[in-house]
Parts: structure tokens; C-alpha cells; sequence
């Protein structure tokens, strides 16, 4: 069985979020949640100033704080490694995302996609509203609505459970990349069987030292980051007093 | 009569319909043809690996199709993917040479335009006879009939009473399907009048290049096999142009190369450079200067292009001229004039001066720019150029490539590829004696008039002004405009002082806009047209350059339309065209005609045909193997569209050397091109080229005015009163100005370092922000002598002290639910325009959006 | 007398009226989902989750007690015995409406019978409060019939007081196996619980007991002056250690420069925390355990109802406090979504919802108060 882990390279990265806005995309993720998301940093004082962008996912840890603490094992791991949710099992009390030490998961507070619900119009007659653009184009809930989703988890999440990256298992089960790995426009994400031994991933992580985020934890988390976001070069110095 | 136009338009559908299908069933067999190879080869290397491991199940419920996408200028090729009509994602297309499959954050969004619920279903009709910001139009609904009806009966009256110089035509964002609209209707009408937006996009940054080596367009930058990119404000990896090129190289570029970046923010690319130059806005001149004045006392230049000394000795020492005849040029012209003019004085320390950047960082800058020669790139984007005096700024910031022989070169500046693209058929014959009497007046814009020379190509008069026709409309001088029509463009938005844009469109007895959403430009129409989207609704092509390569990137109908919208470029003028010639005048709809389908010989007998055979007239050297001139071979019109591209050859290196566009055909440091110019233009208003340049408010005088140089930056407002420059830049999601109204622009709005979702943020430096009291999250008031805008203060370290930073693209009052705050009424956040004076620089005729303004803040 | 029968008419309007309010509450969550709470995805357990622990561990602190005669076997406790277990019960299940109204899913809650994570505080906790309660109503039973100590009985009572001990553990593990929140201090955490727990319980019973006493005029109170003085005794004890734990837990949050505790200081809410003050531990612990440490409070009516009301207060604050502000600032990418650090206030909602938990607590003591002689003893 393969073991699914993704490499950031943060060099190639260069923040502009295609991952994260074509992850809203493919997995029907309403408006505040991100599946795909990322840490920035502005570092320095002016002109000394840099800005940084980790871009960060669910970790599929292998030990998955979230899946841990779930009482009815609707977080759980596949044999993949993927930490995969079961809506249907899921009793929305939140622990996953109280364990979560990397802010990766989120709670539908709310029905999802009430943008496309409304039944506002604009300009009366001239435009439609959000609803009834919906029906026209018979979409569920969106317009782009990506049906494709639903073959491993409700395509659009109920109100009342958690919801989070699942690596896009349901592309990996048929031999596609996660989608923020093919919208990557920089090359960025480099996803493969960490276990076997000539994939990508193993590649790149014998290569560099990678890093992990909040290691210190314990949680073995399954996406690794090498290289730097900004490995700018400068004179040779040894400063002075 | 109706049930009549209802069948017509059926069986178009019909037609349509079939072909779509023929299309697509061909498609599949051709995937299943070809076998993996197909499918695999568009993938990337790792998902390889991965399908070789499992097998990729057809489940599958789309397909891909191709199409381009318009969100900037970088014109990537895409494909859609399409499930039952729906369009659902969008991804590169991994048939182009130039973007090579990789797309960019804003081509997403692109989504939320086209199923837009805002975007207007019908035509409408304004029922208010009174125009202006406080006064609702009363849109109402009305056929298509009815518009194109009262369209046609105004032109009419235009032909019949003589007038139709009177007739305008306002273009927004364009296809090379233009002409069609742009070109050739507006000339058979018999209008001078059609006004482009070039003027407000960069028309500046193309100055410089065409005045040292004649070349009049977009350079691309061959960073990949580069040692040292300087940028002059432009954001490669986030906005404009190539962006997806440069994203997906960016990372290996920064391994090569030393990136440098200058602008007063720290843009998304200085968070990926090696060195930020954080120059005070409007000196980049001075820099530039500097950095030329250190290659040439240090001896830096690279001999092979620009020569050298006859007897090997250095003669560049600062103050000191130097003779002519002591110099051996070899492609370049004007050296010796050049530093004798401009740069024997412009020493580091005196840059240091006026530019606020540290003289350690100029001269290492320099240097090691220099060292890197000739594999360095002098880039210059819209931010030093785009001002008031940007020309001469874009042509000393250009001229760097001269000094390194980085133009023309591996690792340097390119031109674009050659394309075969075809003309449409020539609209003489079809131009009546009204319409060329019509013609010959002068246009709205002004150019060509003293103070607005506007010398596109070395020819005075021939760039577009944008900006100023609101003035010329405002002041009916030259003329009284009766009847516009304006597509895809949002002049009450995008341009500087909108607020002249809004009294003169109001002052327009008849305006027609077409467009998709109902925005600024549309709330002083009289009718509104529903157009079609680029990516999703549209037949088109556009051409665009990048990694050494061009493309020719198809757009087409790939989408089931959700309502009654029609392509802008060519199925409306088809449409105006019957009406008109309904009403006897049918010299346009005969001009169509000539349109004829490639393959079959037939002319169009409906607008969707027009479109279609159009498109395949324009690109049949592409498509046709027996035509085929260069690129790609395509074998047939149905693989063009399957493929949605065609590449060009690659790009050839160092062929223009000593063959450029210029009037010695060398890469000219003293621009005898530009000397020709600008006498031609005093000559016609019998003045002298001084008196231009003083009118047009230059410094430059004599000799100078023809060699590269620094000029004082022009900004409006006392220092006193208002103490910070203002500084806007683009975002990394602005597709246009038109994003603000999808939820993802605001979900998303932080990609763009410094900014905060879901608000539209003044970046102020925190040393700033406490001499004024001011925090993050404040509600400010930035106001300029010519106007003021609202929106949320943010401290960001990423911003020079003395500057106000403002991302465009929010401050919308109308187009959408989401956009304004409250529609017709209350902006949300504030636009950048209200603050930035109609200024220009005037030589290209470009519309100022940087160092144009100083400001002040109130908190509110 | 009838002006007696008059307010309890009313009282009981009252609380039917509380409890339809809740009912709606319900409804509405139910439809229109939990973003009717001033919650969002950094403070994503509020007023209700806050509620829940705080009548859980409350419960099992009567419990505790109520082992005192019915495990421990001291007799001269037996008339409080039935009292603490039927106050238990009907505070467990006022800890149950806050709990349902707080899950997103309450109709997925089988899911912890069929498919159970053994390694889930959470689950842990949903299995011993649910046998608790059936234990406890079991033993309420019994006791009702007048068996009060044959074997399956006491049986019944140790299992009930060992469950009442392990529970609050298990709701301090849910806080301290959160590696992630270093804020909740880990293993210290259940002990804390069942510390405050016991505090809780204990200040519930005081004080029931007095409001009971003034509004029925029962002479039990008079009766039974020295027990309940001994009771306070007992009661000024459990405050000790509680306010040793506090004093502790100030040091390390004091001391220590771990930047979730620095965010922490900052952190201001609606339950007494302000301008890095505690409000709510010195108004709500310190303060009565120092008029306890006075004799003549502690005998004194008064002083018994007011120590004991405000440690109850306090407590439900403390629990509170130290649930938000563990939540106070975002996690990870979060912070690029949300402030540097959020306050938070209960929406309406989540104030109807702590009302309906007290109206269902309060109307099962009325009517347990009436139909189910709680003053009873072992024949």
C-alpha cells in the first residue's frame, strides 16, 4: 500500500495561492473555510524587509491528533494514510479542530454556499439572482459545482460537521494529482508514495533536510517543506563591532 | 416576422449545437486513438509516476476544451473543464510553448464572472432622460430587437444629417477580433473616433524600447538562462504579463540569477528577490542614470555590442566629456553623445540623493548588473513609466540593455516571435463618400495636437490619449459626440479623475454599452447589451509571448449560456449591420459578407456564422497545413480547436542586432529615431521641438530631448499639505478591475503581500502611521487635490516612509451586488482613480497612474 | 399560604415559559445551524460547551457527596443522601441539554455506540456520563423504594461515586491531551476538574439548600444547624485547595514567556478577566473563601448563601475562562483569517441555551422538591 506524502518547495512557491483558490474549487469548499491555506510572515524593518508564505494543508500526521480525540472515529486514517472524515459519522463537536495543532480544520456554522441561495436581484429583470442562476445552469449549490467530489465524500458538506483537506483522495484513487499539485503553477507541490523508494517525494527528501511544522509534537505530519521561500543572496560578510 | 426570427435563431442553435457535438465526439475518438500517450502527455512527470501505478479509471465526467483566458494581459491559454455544459474548472493549457499548461491564481475566478448573477440576462433600456452619478437610470428589459433598432436608427441619423464624425466607439478589453467593431465599422459608418483603452493599460513602457532599438510592444525576458533581472516596477509572478510563465520558472531564475527589484512597495516579486530597491516613486530615472554613469566609469559595458574605445583605454571619468571619434561603436549609436549629455554627472552619490536608496546598494546593484552581461535584463514595467515624464524614464531604464548587449540576446530582452495571423478584408470600398469626408476629422482624444504629440511608432498623433476624450467629449472639441458605443471597457472606473469621465458620458445624447456586468461606465448608457465572457462564451484569438515563444491562443463558446448574451466583436456589429442595412445602408453588412468560411467558401448568412468564419479567415495560416508558414504544424480547422493554440518557432537570438527598427538600425543611446519624431510633430505645429517639450511639460531642452535622461519627477500637490506620494499597484486577482465582484477576490484578497481579506487596505510604513496617529484598521480619508477615496489603514512594514501604498480595484459604486457597497450609490473600499489627476505623459500619450499624486490622511 | 401556591404557580409558568424558549432554541439551531453562536473557527467552544462542563462536573461533585453516607457510610450525612443524588441527576441532565444543543450533529450521537473511538476523552465521557445517569437514577429508585443499602444498592452507589470521580478526569484529559494548547497545563487539568468539581457541587448543595430553606420554610435547616455548619467546614476545605491550585496555576502563567500564555494576558472577556486580572477568582473563589475562613459566616444563613452563590458563579466563570482563553488566539493558518487574538461575547442564542439547561435543572428540583421527598432517610 502507498503512502501518500506531498513535498513544498518553498523556492519554487511564490505565494500567489492557485493551490488554495483551485482547492476552494474542486472540493466545493464554501466561502470561510480553507482547506488549502497558508502562514505568512512580514519579517524585518524598512528597507530590511522580507515577506514570507508557507503555504499550509491538512498534514495527514500519522499520529493524527484529530483522529485521536474523535468520539466516533468519523476522522479517521486510510491505509494510504490519507486522515480522511465521515460526515455521516460526525456528531459536530469540534475536538478535531480543538486538537488540531495546525488550524487545518473548520466547522460549517452554517448551511454552506448561502452566497448562491439568495434570491436578490440586482437589476429587476435585467439580472438574476444568485438562486436563480443556480437552477438555470442546473448546478448544485454553485454554479461551478464540482460533482466529481462526491464520489468519496459529500460533494458539498452539511451544516453542523467539520470539514478539511482529504488530499483529494478522490482524484488519487484514480491516478490524478491533488488539485492545488496541478494548479501549482510554480511547480511548488510535489505529491507522491513516500514510501516507495524512487518517487519524487523520497527523492527530494533525501536531497534536502527537510522540515515539518510543530514537529516537536510528535505528530509525524505527512507534508514535508524544503528549500526556502526566499533564499536571497547577499555579499560575504563577518559583520563587525 | 417574429415567428420567422424565431426559427432562424433555432435552427442557429441547432447548427451550433451539432457542431459542438461533432466536435466533441471527435475529440473523444481522438483520445481514444491515440491511447495513453494523449492523456499522459499533458500531465505532469509525478502524476506519471502515479498513473503508471494505478490506472486511471474513466469515470470521468467532463472533458477538457480549450480556450484562453483575459484576466490580465499575460493572454494564457487554458482549457475548461465542461461538465454538461457547466463550465467547472479552468487550468493551463499544456499545448502552449508560452505558459506551458501552468495558469496563475486569477484564472480560477474566471468562474465566478461567468455564472455571475449580476451579469445583465437581457438588453435594457434607461428610462431616467437624466444622466448623471446621482441619477438612477431606471434600466428596464428589452429585446434584442428593440436595442439594435434604436442602435441602427441613431446611426442613421448620424449618415443621413452628415454628421457621422459624431459616431464614437470606445474599446475595453479586445480580442484580435477587434477590427470588425473597432475598426472596420466605425470606419464605414465614417467615424475618426475609435478610442482603444491602450493608453490607460502601458503604452509608456513601449516608449523606450521603440526609441533605442524600434521595437513598438511587450518585451519577453528570457530569465531562464539570465544572470541578473533588475525590474523596474513590474510584479512578474503576480500581475501582468507572462505571469504564469514566470511563476513556473521563478524558482530556478532566483538559483541563476541575482533578482533585483525596484519600487517603492515590496511587491510580491521583491518577496522573491534578492535585492529590493525601495526607491522614493518618480526617481527610478536617477537610478537608472547611475547605474549607466558605473558601467561606463568602471568599464563595465559589454564591448561586443556597444564597441569600445579605439585605443582600449577608458575614458569615462565623472564630469569629464569625452570626444566622439575616440569611440568604435559597433551596434549601438550615440554613446559618447549620451554621456556627454546626460551622464558624465549623474554619479552614485548624487542618485543616492534623490532616488532614497542607500549608494552601497546603487553601486553593487550596478556592478554586479553589469558583470552579468550580456545575460541581464533591464525589465521595465508600467511603475517608473506610467508618470508624467515616464517616457524618458522608460527609454534611460530600456537603454541599460544597450549598455550590457542584454537586448536581442540569450538571457536578455526579446521582441516577439513572428505570427501568420491574417488581416480582416479592407473596409475602402465599402466607404462611402460620407464615410470618408466623415473620417478625415480629428479625433476626440486630441492627439497629435501640440501638447499631446502621442508618438506611437515614431509617428506624432497615432497613439491614443484614453484619458483625455472625456475632455474632448466634455469640451465638444473637436467635435459633439451624438452616438458611442463602448465594450468591455469601464472609463468612469478605470480611468484617472473618473469624475470627468461621469459629467462627459452624461452629457452623451445616445450611448450604448456592452458589457456583462452593469458597471460605472453603464450607469450613464442609454441602452446596455449583454455580452458574452472571453474564456467561456466567446469566439476569438488573441496573441501573446513569452519563454522565447509566441501563441496564438483561440477563445470559443464552450459553455451553454445561461442567457441571451452575444459576442461583442462581431456578432453585435453583424447585428447593427442587418439593422442598418434593413434601412437601406447595408455597405457594413456587404463588408461582413466578404467573411467567407475557409473551408467551405461561404459567406455568413447569420451572426453566429460571422463569428465563427471570422475567426477562421483571421487564423487560417495557423490551421491550414497547406498555408502553413512557420510554428506549429495544424492539421485542419477541428484540430486548432482541439488544441486551442498554436506555437510559434523559436525565438532566434541576436538577429536584430545591427538590423533594429531604428532610424540607423542600431540600438540607439542618442535616438536620431525620436529626434525624427519629435521635429515632424514641432514642424506641423511650426514650432520647435523646445517648445513642444515645454508645453508637454518636460525639462529636457536641445540636444538632450533625443538621448535617454533623468527628469524630475511631476507630482501634484504641496508637500506641506500633502505629505505622502501616492503609490497604487495591481493585485494578483484582479482580473481587470472586474474581480470585486466574486466572493473568492475578497476570500483570497491577502496573496497580495500586506493586504487583508475582505478589506480594502491603505498600506502605510508604521513609523508614518504613528506621527499620524494612525492604526491598523482605521477608517482613512486619502485625499488629493483632485479627489478622495475611503478605506481601511493598514501598518505594513513593506512600504517606504512618505508613501501611501493602495492595491486597484476596489472601490466600485456600481457593477455588482458584492462590489458596491450599496449599488448606484456607496463604494466599497475606495478606488485609486478618485485620488489620481488626469495627467500624462505626453510623448506617448500614456494616462499617469504612478508618483502622479501626493496625499493626505484623515482618519474618519 | 395560597400566596405560597400563587408564586409556585408562577414559578412553574416561568419555567414553562424558559423551557419553551429553549425549545425554540432548539428548532432554531437545528434549521439555521451554530452560526446563530458568536463562535467561528478560532473560539469554536463557547457559553454552552462552558455550561456543559460546568453542570457535569457539578453533578458529579454531588455524587461525590453523596457517597460520603452512601459509600463512606457516614450516617449522619443520610439525610443529605438523597437530596445529592436526585440534585445530580437533574443536574447531569441540565449538562445534557447544554451538551445536545452545542453538537452540530446530535442525530449522528449513535455513532458513539456503534462505531466507538477508545482513545477519545470525548467518547469516554459520552459512555460515563450516560451510565452514570442510568446508575444514578437506578440507585434514586431504590432509595425511593426504601433500599438503601442491600448489596445491589450499594453496589449501585460505588459505581456512581467511582464514575463521578473518573469523569471529571476524563473532562480534564479532553483539555489536557491537547498538546497543542499548552494553556491547559495537561494532567493538571483533571485534577483541577475534579477539584472544581467537588467545589461546585459541594456550593450547589449549600446553597439549594438555603434558598430552599427561605422559600418553603421548612425548619430542616434549623434541624439539621449543625450539620450543615459541619458542611461548610467541608465546604471551606474543598475551596482551600482549590485556591491553592489557582494560586499555582497564576504562578506558571506569570512565569512563564511560552507565547500562547503572553497572548492570554491580553486576553479580555465577558467573564471577569480584564486588564490581566482575574475578576472571576478573586470575586468568585478568593473572596468567599475568605469570608469562610469567618466563623460567624460560616454559621450564619446568609453567609452560607452568599459563599456559596458567589463560588458558584465563580466556578461556572472559571470554567469559562480557562475555556476561552485557551481558544483566544488562532491556530496555524488561522491567524491569517482572524485577529492576532478574539474576544468573545454568547450571542443570544447561546444564553437561551445556558437558560434552558438551568430552567430544565431548576424545574426537575421543583418537582423532585414535591412529588419525590428528598428530606427521606433509611428507615
Amino acid at each position: 500500500m502507498s503512502r501518500y506524502a506531498m513535498v513544498i518547495d518553498l523556492q519554487r512557491c511564490v505565494g500567489c495561492g492557485s493551490c488554495s483558490i483551485a482547492c476552494r474549487n474542486e472540493n466545493n469548499v464554501p466561502d470561510g473555510i480553507y482547506w488549502s491555506n497558508k502562514i505568512t510572515e512580514t519579517v524585518g524593518t524598512f528597507p530590511n524587509v522580507r515577506h514570507h508564505y508557507i503555504p499550509t494543508l491538512c498534514n495527514h500526521c500519522e499520529y493524527a491528533p484529530c483522529v485521536r480525540g474523535c468520539p466516533t472515529k468519523a476522522m479517521h486514517k486510510l491505509d494510504n494514510g490519507i486522515t480522511m472524515h465521515d460526515p455521516k459519522k460526525c456528531i459536530g463537536c469540534k475536538y478535531c479542530e480543538f486538537n488540531c495543532p495546525y488550524g487545518v480544520i473548520y466547522f460549517n456554522w452554517k448551511e454552506p454556499h448561502q452566497f448562491w441561495k439568495s434570491n436578490k436581484v440586482l437589476l429587476k429583470g435585467g439580472t438574476s439572482s444568485p438562486q436563480e442562476e443556480v437552477e438555470k445552469i442546473g448546478a448544485k449549490k454553485t454554479p461551478y459545482f464540482n460533482p466529481e467530489r462526491g464520489a468519496t465524500l459529500p460533494a458539498s458538506r452539511p451544516k453542523g460537521v467539520v470539514e478539511k483537506c482529504t488530499f483529494c483522495d478522490h482524484r488519487v484513487r484514480k491516478g490524478l494529482l491533488p488539485r492545488c499539485v496541478e494548479a501549482c503553477p510554480a511547480n511548488a507541490r510535489i505529491f507522491g508514495d513516500i514510501k516507495a523508494p524512487d518517487s519524487d517525494v523520497t527523492k527530494l527528501l533525501g536531497k534536502f533536510r527537510p522540515f515539518r511544522l510543530r514537529e516537536q509534537l510528535g505528530t509525524n505530519p505527512h507534508v514535508f517543506y524544503v528549500r526556502d521561500f526566499n533564499p536571497a543572496q547577499y555579499r560575504p560578510t563577518k559583520g563587525g563591532v | 416576422m417574429k415567428n420567422e426570427k424565431a426559427k432562424v435563431q433555432s435552427s442557429v442553435n441547432g447548427i451550433l449545437g451539432n457542431f459542438v457535438m461533432t466536435r466533441r465526439s471527435f475529440m473523444k475518438k481522438a483520445t481514444a486513438a491515440t491511447g495513453t500517450a494523449v492523456v499522459l502527455g499533458g500531465l505532469k512527470p509525478s502524476l506519471k509516476a502515479l498513473a503508471a501505478t494505478s490506472e486511471i479509471s474513466a469515470d470521468e465526467m467532463g472533458e477538457w476544451i480549450a480556450s484562453t483566458c483575459q484576466g490580465c494581459t499575460s493572454w494564457c491559454a487554458k482549457q475548461i473543464y465542461v461538465i454538461d455544459g457547466r463550465a467547472v474548472k479552468v487550468r493551463g493549457n499544456p499545448n502552449s510553448k508560452v505558459n506551458n499548461g501552468e495558469g496563475c491564481p486569477r484564472s480560477h475566478l474566471g468562474l465566478q464572472q461567468v455564472y455571475d448573477p449580476d451579469r445583465i440576462k437581457t438588453p435594457m433600456k434607461r428610462t431616467n432622460p437624466k444622466k448623471g452619478r446621482n441619477e438612477d437610470p431606471k434600466f428596464v428589459p428589452i429585446s434584442w430587437d428593440e436595442a439594435l433598432n434604436t442602435i441602427a436608427d441613431k446611426i442613421m441619423e448620424l449618415r443621413n444629417n452628415n454628421e457621422t464624425h459624431k459616431y464614437m466607439l470606445m474599446r475595453g478589453r479586445y480580442s484580435y477580433m477587434r477590427d470588425v467593431l473597432y475598426d472596420r465599422m466605425t470606419k464605414i459608418i465614417g467615424s475618426p473616433n475609435n478610442i482603444s483603452h491602450s493608453a490607460i493599460c502601458a503604452e509608456a513602457e513601449k516608449f523606450g524600447p521603440y526609441y533605442t532599438e524600434g521595437y513598438w510592444g511587450y518585451r519577453q525576458y528570457d530569465v531562464t538562462n539570465s544572470r541578473y533581472v533588475l525590474i523596474w516596477g513590474a510584479d512578474p509572478v503576480a500581475a501582468n504579463r507572462q505571469v504564469s510563465y514566470y511563476t513556473s520558472v521563478w524558482g530556478d531564475v532566483i538559483s541563476r540569477a541575482t533578482i533585483a527589484v525596484v519600487e517603492p512597495r515590496l511587491s510580491a516579486t521583491a518577496t522573491k528577490a534578492d535585492e529590493w530597491l525601495p526607491i522614493k516613486p518618480g526617481q527610478d530615472g536617477a537610478l537608472a542614470a547611475a547605474i549607466a554613469h558605473v558601467i561606463l566609469t568602471e568599464g563595465l559595458w559589454y564591448r561586443e555590442f556597444v564597441g569600445d574605445f579605439i585605443d582600449g583605454q577608458n575614458r569615462f571619468v565623472a564630469g569629464r566629456d569625452v570626444i566622439e571619434e575616440d569611440f568604435e561603436e559597433k551596434y549601438t549609436h550615440g554613446l559618447i553623445k549620451w554621456w556627454n549629455l546626460e551622464l558624465k554627472d549623474k554619479t552614485v552619490a548624487w542618485a543616492a540623493e534623490r532616488t532614497g536608496l542607500s549608494a552601497d546598494q546603487i553601486h553593487r546593484v550596478a556592478v554586479e548588473y553589469a558583470k552579468a552581461a550580456p545575460h541581464c535584463i533591464s525589465w521595465v514595467g508600467g511603475g517608473p513609466v506610467m508618470q508624467v515624464r515616464g517616457g524618458y524614464t522608460s527609454m534611460i531604464c530600456h537603454a541599460l540593455n544597450g549598455l550590457t548587449g542584454g537586448v536581442d540576446n540569450v538571457g536578455g530582452t526579446l521582441q516577439s516571435n513572428k505570427e501568420y495571423t491574417k488581416k480582416f478584408p479592407k473596409p475602402d470600398d465599402f466607404m462611402d463618400d460620407i464615410a470618408k469626408k466623415g473620417k478625415k476629422h480629428e479625433k476626440i482624444d486630441q492627439r497629435g495636437r501640440l501638447e499631446f504629440p502621442a508618438i506611437k511608432s515614431g509617428k506624432p498623433g497615432s497613439a491614443v490619449v484614453t484619458n483625455n476624450a472625456a475632455d474632448g467629449i466634455l469640451n465638444s472639441d473637436p467635435m459633439e459626440i451624438k452616438v458611442a458605443i463602448g465594450y468591455m471597457n469601464n472609463f468612469a472606473f478605470s480611468c484617472g479623475q473618473p469624475e470627468r469621465w461621469e459629467r462627459a458620458l452624461s452629457k452623451i445624447p445616445f450611448l450604448v454599452h456592452i458589457t456583462t456586468n452593469a458597471s460605472e461606465f453603464s450607469w450613464f448608457s442609454d441602452i446596455l447589451l449583454p455580452d458574452t465572457h472571453h474564456m467561456f462564451e466567446k469566439w476569438g484569438y488573441v496573441k501573446a509571448i513569452g519563454n522565447g515563444y509566441r501563441h496564438v491562443t483561440l477563445m470559443q463558446p464552450l459553455v451553454k449560456p445561461v442567457w441571451d448574451y452575444k459576442i461583442d466583436e462581431t456578432e453585435i456589429p453583424w447585428l447593427i449591420a442587418e439593422k442598418l442595412a434593413e434601412r437601406g445602408f447595408d455597405n457594413l453588412l456587404r463588408h461582413y459578407k466578404e467573411y467567407k468560411d475557409p473551408e467551405t467558401g461561404k459567406a455568413p448568412t447569420n451572426e453566429k456564422e460571422f463569428a465563427l468564419y471570422a475567426l477562421k479567415y483571421a487564423t487560417q495560416n495557423l490551421w491550414d497545413p497547406a498555408k502553413h508558414k512557420g510554428g506549429d504544424k495544424i492539421n485542419g480547422w477541428k484540430e486548432f480547436l482541439n488544441i486551442g493554440v498554436w506555437n510559434s518557432d523559436p525565438y532566434p537570438y541576436r538577429k536584430k542586432w545591427g538590423n533594429m527598427k531604428t532610424k540607423t538600425k542600431k540600438f540607439e543611446f542618442y535616438s536620431e529615431t525620436l529626434k525624427s519624431a519629435l521635429k515632424k510633430h514641432a514642424e506641423k505645429h511650426d514650432t520647435t521641438v523646445d517648445h513642444v517639450l515645454e508645453v508637454c511639460q518636460y525639462q529636457a531642452r536641445d540636444e538632450k530631448a533625443f538621448v535617454p535622461h533623468y527628469e524630475e519627477p511631476f507630482i501634484a500637490g504641496d508637500e506641506k499639505e500633502f505629505p505622502f506620494i501616492f503609490v497604487d499597484h495591481k493585485s494578483r486577482l484582479n482580473r481587470e478591475g472586474r474581480t470585486p465582484n466574486c466572493t473568492w477576490y475578497y476570500e483570497f484578497k491577502d496573496l497580495d503581500p500586506g493586504d487583508e481579506i475582505w478589506e480594502d487596505v491603505a498600506k502605510i510604513n508604521p513609523l508614518d502611521a504613528q506621527k499620524f496617529g494612525i492604526k491598523s484598521g482605521d477608517e482613512i480619508k486619502i485625499t488629493s487635490e483632485t479627489g478622495s477615496l475611503t478605506c481601511k489603514a493598514k501598518l505594513w512594514e513593506g512600504v517606504r516612509p512618505g508613501t501611501v501604498v493602495k492595491c486597484y480595484g476596489q472601490g466600485h459604486w456600481a457593477y455588482g451586488t458584492l462590489a458596491a457597497k450599496e449599488f448606484g450609490k456607496v463604494p466599497r473600499g475606495g478606488s485609486n482613480n478618485d485620488v489620481i489627476p488626469a495627467v500624462y505623459d505626453r510623448l506617448s500619450g500614456s494616462t499617469v497612474r504612478h508618483a502622479g499624486t501626493r496625499v493626505k490622511i484623515e482618519k474618519v | 399560604m395560597s400566596e405560597k401556591k400563587g408564586l409556585y404557580g408562577i414559578w412553574l409558568v416561568v419555567l414553562g415559559i424558559l423551557i419553551l424558549l429553549g425549545l425554540y432554541t432548539a428548532l432554531k439551531l437545528f434549521i439555521e445551524g451554530h452560526g446563530l453562536f458568536n463562535t467561528n473557527d478560532v473560539i469554536l467552544w463557547s457559553l454552552p460547551l462552558g455550561v456543559y462542563i460546568f453542570l457535569a462536573l457539578t453533578s458529579s461533585g454531588l455524587t461525590l457527596l453523596a457517597g460520603v453516607p452512601l459509600v463512606l457510610k457516614v450516617k449522619k450525612y443520610e439525610p443529605f443522601a438523597k437530596r445529592l443524588v436526585f440534585l445530580s441527576i437533574a443536574t447531569l441532565m441540565g449538562a445534557f441539554v447544554a451538551i445536545g444543543l452545542e453538537l452540530g450533529s446530535v442525530q449522528h450521537m449513535f455513532w458513539v455506540f456503534f462505531s466507538p473511538n477508545l482513545s477519545s476523552p470525548i467518547w469516554w465521557l459520552a459512555l460515563i456520563y450516560s451510565v452514570e445517569l442510568v446508575v444514578l437514577i437506578v440507585k434514586f429508585w431504590r432509595m425511593h423504594k426504601g433500599d438503601w443499602h442491600s448489596s445491589f444498592s450499594n453496589t449501585l452507589g460505588v459505581i456512581s461515586f467511582l464514575l463521578a470521580m473518573i469523569a471529571p478526569l476524563m473532562i480534564g484529559s479532553i483539555f489536557g491531551i491537547t498538546e497543542s494548547r499548552v494553556t491547559y497545563f495537561g494532567p493538571m487539568m483533571s485534577i483541577y476538574s475534579l477539584v472544581l468539581g467537588l467545589l461546585s457541587g459541594t456550593a450547589l448543595f449549600l446553597l439549594y439548600s438555603m434558598i430552599f430553606h427561605r422559600v418553603t420554610g421548612d425548619g430542616d435547616v434549623e434541624r439539621q444547624t449543625s450539620l450543615y455548619n459541619e458542611f461548610t467546614v467541608i465546604f471551606a476545605y474543598i475551596a482551600s485547595i482549590a485556591v491553592v491550585f489557582s494560586l499555582v496555576k497564576f504562578a506558571i502563567e506569570s512565569a512563564t514567556t511560552v507565547p500562547e500564555f503572553l497572548i492570554y494576558h491580553k486576553f479580555e472577556h465577558a467573564f471577569g478577566a480584564w486588564q490581566g486580572f482575574h475578576f472571576e477568582v478573586l470575586l468568585g473563589l478568593f473572596l468567599p473563601f475568605l469570608l469562610l475562613l469567618i466563623p460567624s459566616v460560616r454559621r450564619s444563613v446568609g453567609g452560607k448563601t452568599v459563599t456559596s452563590g458567589l463560588i458558584l458563579v465563580g466556578t461556572l466563570m472559571m470554567h469559562m475562562e480557562i475555556l476561552l482563553a485557551g481558544q483566544s488566539h488562532p491556530v496555524g493558518p488561522k491567524a491569517e483569517q482572524y485577529p492576532e487574538f478574539i474576544s468573545y461575547f454568547p450571542s443570544i442564542w447561546e444564553w437561551l441555551v445556558f437558560v434552558f439547561a438551568l430552567a430544565v435543572m431548576l424545574l426537575l428540583y421543583t418537582l423532585g422538591e414535591r412529588y419525590l421527598k428528598l428530606m427521606e432517610v433509611p428507615q
